[in-house]
């Protein structure tokens, strides 16, 4: 049993030094310039391909939704 | 035998606690910098800026309004008094119908001496040309402003795919609740369907936020 405390208690620990990271991590940003990470940001090529969703996950719209689409498609179709 | 139970509990807990948390629009620690600060995205705040003005003259007057900006503004009209979720579930329908071009071909731009590779995009050049997922979280951003659903209740997200390894960008939307993550294929992503992401950083009018600090292993 004291062997159990001893393995929660440094479970405790563990945890408390991801915390600590944490919080350092915030220096990160105030020690590299934010225009250097712009520049990582920029290299993120944002582009993933559109797949079918599942029908089953896609929720369905009440009828007012659907009759304002219609009616704004209708006014595209005509431009 | 205790002590191998104690250790797997040990060894899930730590699993648990670096797993990807839910987004959460409560991360002062995570600001970047205010939006203006970064150009790409300052830029088509700006541009859209001339798209808001041209929407609210076709909301004062459809009569006088261009042909082809006739059918968003006759959505905005129909659409401002709805409920907050109602209004979102229209605006990803809606904008999901455009045109999907995926701009992995495209070169990079060159601005102030920079090359940029994603060019962000104003609402109506979205909704006319179409374009792919950081434009179309985007258009939802801008046309739900226009419905008059508040910035800091909004944040374009780009985030990293692990199952397919590539960044992606959605708009999020805060209800309150859990963030409703709305995708190009009309779901709407919450919880635990939003595991397989990393969160990269996040975009709105007031500022940006960088997620990379809770990044686990990513691989760039």
């Amino acid at each position: 049993m004291k062997k159990l405390f001893v393995l929660l208690a440094g479970c405790l620990m563990s945890l408390a030094v991801f915390a600590t990271g944490e919080s350092e991590g915030v220096n990160y940003i105030d020690q590299t310039s934010t225009i250097d990470r712009f520049r990582e940001l920029e290299r993120m090529d944002v582009t993933s391909e559109r797949d079918p969703a599942d029908p089953n996950e896609i929720e369905p719209i009440s009828r007012e939704l659907d009759d304002i689409l219609g009616e704004t498609q209708a006014l595209e179709d005509t431009d | 035998m205790s002590q191998r139970c104690a250790l797997i509990g040990v060894a899930l807990l730590v699993w648990g606690s670096a797993a990807q948390a839910d987004y959460s629009f409560d991360n002062p620690e995570q600001y970047l910098a205010d939006a203006a600060d970064w150009r790409p995205w300052s830029d088509v705040l700006r541009r859209n800026a001339l798209d808001s003005a041209l929407l609210a003259d076709c909301v004062a007057n459809i009569d006088r309004c261009p042909k082809r900006y006739r059918g968003v503004t006759h959505l905005i009209v129909r659409a401002r008094d709805l409920a907050l979720e109602d209004q979102v579930r229209l605006v990803n329908r809606y904008v999901n119908k455009r045109r999907y071009r995926n701009d992995r071909t495209s070169r990079p731009t060159l601005m102030e001496g920079e090359l940029h590779r994603n060019q962000w995009r104003p609402l109506l050049e979205t909704l006319s040309r179409g374009g792919d997922c950081e434009d179309f979280a985007t258009a939802k951003y801008f046309l739900l402003r226009e419905l008059g659903i508040p910035a800091d209740a909004m944040r374009v997200v780009v985030l990293w795919d692990t199952k397919t390894r590539d960044y992606h960008a959605m708009l999020a939307i805060d209800t309150g609740d859990v963030a409703w993550f709305l995708e190009t294929d009309n779901t709407i992503q919450r919880g635990r369907q939003l595991r397989k992401y990393e969160f990269q950083y996040s975009l709105n009018e007031e500022g940006i936020w960088d997620h990379s600090l809770t990044l686990q292993g990513r691989e760039s």
